[in-house]
């Protein structure tokens, strides 16, 4: 039996690993036992830039990385994480699994990555120690911790914040009071603790965070069409499996983070949010004429 | 060829006096080569990656900031005011040597410097008073292992490092065992020094103690930056590190006045190349390490000693033995590297907090610096001596035997480490 | 060599100290120091790493070594950086092949092109690799040894 290596950086029970579970189970299932599916997980192989640069060596076979590293490779991606970009969970699926979608996970093919699809971190929200988050004038000052990335540096300056990079585990850091807030998915609140530290919370939902799904493009090239077929039906099925899993417990999460004391803002004014970051299309970030021909569709297919 | 082979011409190279660095990169290197399924760009990108780092950034910076307090004239300043404080027990200066060394274990991350600092001053005036040699140097080197057990500590940044715990939650961890430690080596370097006939160095006066605190306050100052700078919140251990510099550039430039701006130059220089040595050790460690991971080596040994039991006393006290038997031949950082995947992937079954393991695991690593033939702390005060390893190993014997109580202690009563540890952000 | 480290040490600590009164005094966190910090960390090692060589300062264990006569410990220093070479020219062959290999990929925060900062594996390993070629010249044809 062929076993093939599947690498992401975040611990058994993120989202990640769920896809990384069920993508195992469905390939051994489906292959009967003639493929399996080795997890390398909580970051053993090295950070997610790390893991990709292996999948393009080869050697290891698959990635569920989040898109943000992939920004470094090939800057299409930055389209999924241009902000309040996607009304819901549905429209983020109607243009991720659909051509929009396609044109990027093809557009990776040219980094030596083969995009299979793509599952979910989720919308992204606020927390903070110091108060609650309404509308833009709130966030004024706030020291808010933020991947180290162009992008989520100009969008959290656009809206005001005194965006801070750190790298993780940030946990301590908010603890202590050294950043004000973090911003990041439900799950990750919620299996990193954050409730115990950070009084407050926005539904900001300012970035759809994707993973997407990969293998290595010329490992993949040397299977024949009948395996090919196998994994990218486990792949996005797994991957749907995820998304519905993943939205089917944020209800949960969110009674959870509100029992254990957090000030949840539901519904901010998303409308001067957003506002605040409209000419964010215009910056360099953007400028590749690929980059952009691409968010101008995306903007407009979301409207 | 197997992992047993390749294990063995570790040993082997390690045997023949080649660079610690060197012979795990080149295992490493031998390994993917035999392999042959791997690109042998990843030990590029590993010795990278494990270097890569805004935590590791503590290390060269409380290296500098040791050299610079040496040279400020924070280190004598300290070591007067241990002095007054335990000369007069019997065996004064041996009592001296430990509590110096533990006060300026609070200064600096690494048993090496510590014992460097202290026993610089120290050994010679222990020989000048009668003390053999060799019992002074062992003395020196038991006293400097706590340099990475009171805060700061570059284990402890590595071990944090390596799991994602806390640094500062770590640090202050280490608190209670490093005080522990410390008064359990005085009180036998003072039954020992009784035996062997030797004096007090100086008598008991609570003036002279007063005097030669307030004389050394601003020195004594600095443990409480790092530890309060991250206590409370103003910052990350790694600027705390940053922090430390800064204030012994003031103390010793603008307040002693006795580090001169020609100091710098050397004090940068050395400082990092001997942070260069220890990050040296990690880059190939890395590869080491994740060869190890994909090869799923840690599960299999984590395995493996759960077959012999899944008592967590029973696994705490093997965990301890592998440890200290690793320490003995291996140095201090690579041990981290390679070991801690291992227990880690236990620590569910040993239901212990991480910080407590961590500091578990950095004493156990301590009491290595002290055992032939790789002790750094021997090695350190046998140089400033001029002892053979082996004859200080033999006076470090009594020191050895009670560090290892303190060991089990540390292991089997957690509050010593979780009870100042859970104060750390509230 | 040995300035390069005074410069990369002195300049890394100025920038954690920056950040610091940067987040604190002027409430803007600068973006840029904490990759430049540690690209600088990474290229202090790889350099710190090829002078601790040069003096000899790469801990090791001497317990047989220290016991052998003057000849045999030659014989064992030489062997010890004929094996060394296996990982210089690791570092010099599959780090310029890296450095190429990520030569399209920039850095997130300063958009730097990763290939510079990568290429100071390649460029250590040639030191390294130089001073090793000088210790066995010495140790063959000289009789002579930096250290013990
Ligand atoms: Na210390
Ligand atoms: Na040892």
């Amino acid at each position: 039996a062929f076993t093939m290596k599947l690498g992401v950086v975040t611990k058994p029970g993120s989202a990640q690993n769920i896809v990384a579970e069920k993508f195992k189970e469905l390939v051994e299932q489906r292959s009967n036992g003639a493929l399996s599916v080795k997890i390398f997980h909580s970051a053993s192989l090295g950070n997610e830039t790390e893991i990709l640069q292996q999948i393009q060596l080869g050697t290891i076979q698959l990635g569920i990385i989040t898109s943000g590293p992939f920004d470094s490779f090939d800057p299409i991606v930055r389209v999924i994480d241009y902000p309040f970009l996607f009304k819901d969970s549905q429209q983020a699926d109607e243009i991720l699994d659909g051509p929009l979608g396609q044109e990027i996970l093809t557009s990776l093919e040219s980094s030596g990555f083969k995009g299979l699809c793509f599952s979910e971190n989720g919308f992204r929200n606020l927390t903070n120690s110091r108060k609650p988050v309404n509308s833009p004038n709130d966030i004024d000052g706030l020291k808010i911790r933020v991947m180290s990335s162009a992008l989520h540096k100009a969008i959290w300056q656009a809206l005001g914040a005194n965006p801070t990079p750190m790298p993780w585990p940030i946990y301590t850091e908010l603890e202590q009071g050294v950043i004000d807030g973090q911003e990041n998915p439900l799950w990750v609140m919620e299996v990193y603790k954050f409730y115990e530290i950070q009084k407050h919370m926005t539904l900001t939902r300012h970035v759809y965070s994707a993973h997407i799904d990969v293998a290595s493009l010329n490992w993949w090239n040397s299977l024949d069409s009948d395996t090919q077929e196998l994994l990218q039906k486990s792949m996005y099925d797994a991957a749907k499996f995820q998304r519905a899993d993943n939205r089917a417990k944020n209800a949960q999460r969110l009674e959870m983070l509100k029992q254990k004391g957090m000030k949840v803002v539901e519904t901010p004014d998303i409308g001067a949010l957003r506002e605040k970051v409209s000419s964010l299309k215009e910056i360099e970030l953007f400028s590749d004429p690929k980059v952009q021909s691409l968010l101008t569709r995306t903007l407009e297919a979301t409207r | 060829m197997s992992e047993f082979g390749l294990l063995i011409l570790l040993a082997v190279l390690f045997l023949i006096n080649v660079p610690i660095a060197c012979s795990i990169g080149i295992v490493s290197i031998i390994a993917i080569a035999i392999k042959g399924d791997f690109s042998m760009m990843v030990v590029i990108q590993r010795m990278f990656g494990g270097t890569d780092s805004f935590h590791l950034m503590a290390v060269p910076l409380f290296m500098y900031a040791g050299l610079l307090m040496e040279k400020g004239g924070i280190s004598r300043r300290i070591i007067d005011f241990a002095n007054a404080l335990v000369g007069w027990l019997p065996g004064g200066l041996a009592a001296v040597a430990i509590v110096s060394a533990m006060l300026f274990a609070g200064i600096s991350g690494s048993a090496a410097a510590d014992t460097a600092a202290v026993g610089a001053l120290l050994i010679p005036a222990m020989k000048r008073s009668g003390y053999d040699s060799d019992f002074a140097a062992a003395v020196q080197a038991s006293g400097g292992s706590i340099g990475v057990i009171i805060p700061p500590s570059i284990p402890m940044i590595i071990f944090g490092f390596l799991t994602g715990a806390s640094i500062g939650k770590l640090f202050a961890a280490g608190i209670i065992p490093g005080i522990i430690i410390g008064l359990s080596l005085i009180i036998i370097a003072s039954i020992l020094s009784h035996r062997n006939g030797y004096k007090a160095a100086v008598p008991f006066s609570l003036s002279r103690i007063f005097h030669s605190f307030f004389k050394s306050l601003l020195a004594l100052g600095t443990p409480l930056l790092i530890l309060g700078g991250i206590l409370f919140g103003i910052f990350t251990a790694t600027e705390s590190a940053a922090a430390a510099v800064l204030y012994s550039l003031i103390i010793g430039g603008f307040v002693h006045r006795e580090l001169k701006f020609s100091d710098l130059k050397p004090i940068f220089i050395e400082g990092s190349i001997i942070a260069a040595i220890v990050m040296f050790i990690i880059a190939t460690a890395s590869v080491f390490s994740w060869l190890a991971a994909i090869e799923d080596i840690p599960s299999l040994v984590a395995g493996g000693l759960l077959q012999i039991s899944d008592n967590p006393i029973i696994l705490l006290i093997l965990i301890n033995l592998i440890l200290l038997i690793a320490g003995t031949f291996v140095e201090t950082t690579a041990a981290l590297i390679l070991l801690v995947p291992m227990i880690v992937a236990l620590q569910p079954q040993l239901g212990i907090d991480l910080i407590h393991l961590g500091v578990i695991i950095v004493t156990n690593l301590a009491i290595g610096m002290l055992t032939p033939p790789m002790g750094i702390c021997l090695i350190v005060s046998g140089a400033i001596s001029g002892d053979s390893i082996s004859a200080i190993s033999r006076r470090i014997l009594p020191f050895l035997m009670i560090l290892i109580v303190d060991l089990l202690l540390i292991t089997f009563y957690p509050p010593l480490t979780m009870f100042l540890s859970s104060l750390v952000g509230n | 060599m040995e300035l390069s480290l005074l410069g990369l040490g002195s300049l890394m600590t100025i920038i954690v100290i920056a950040q610091v009164i940067s987040r604190y005094g002027l409430n803007h966190s600068l973006f840029w120091s904490e990759e430049l910090a540690r690209y600088l960390l990474v290229w202090l090692t790889f350099l710190g790493a090829t002078v601790a060589y040069f003096r000899g300062m790469h801990p090791g264990v001497d317990v047989i070594y220290r016991r052998l006569s003057p000849e045999n410990k030659r014989y064992l220093r030489i062997i010890s950086h004929l094996l060394c070479l296996i990982l210089f020219l690791v570092m010099i062959w599959q780090g310029t092949q890296f450095s190429y290999f990520v030569r399209l990929q920039i850095t997130p925060a300063l958009n730097l092109p990763k290939w510079t900062i990568f290429s100071i594996i390649p460029i250590s390993g040639l030191i390294f690799m130089l001073h090793g070629f000088a210790f066995i010249w010495r140790e063959l044809f000289t009789g002579e040894h930096r250290h013990e």
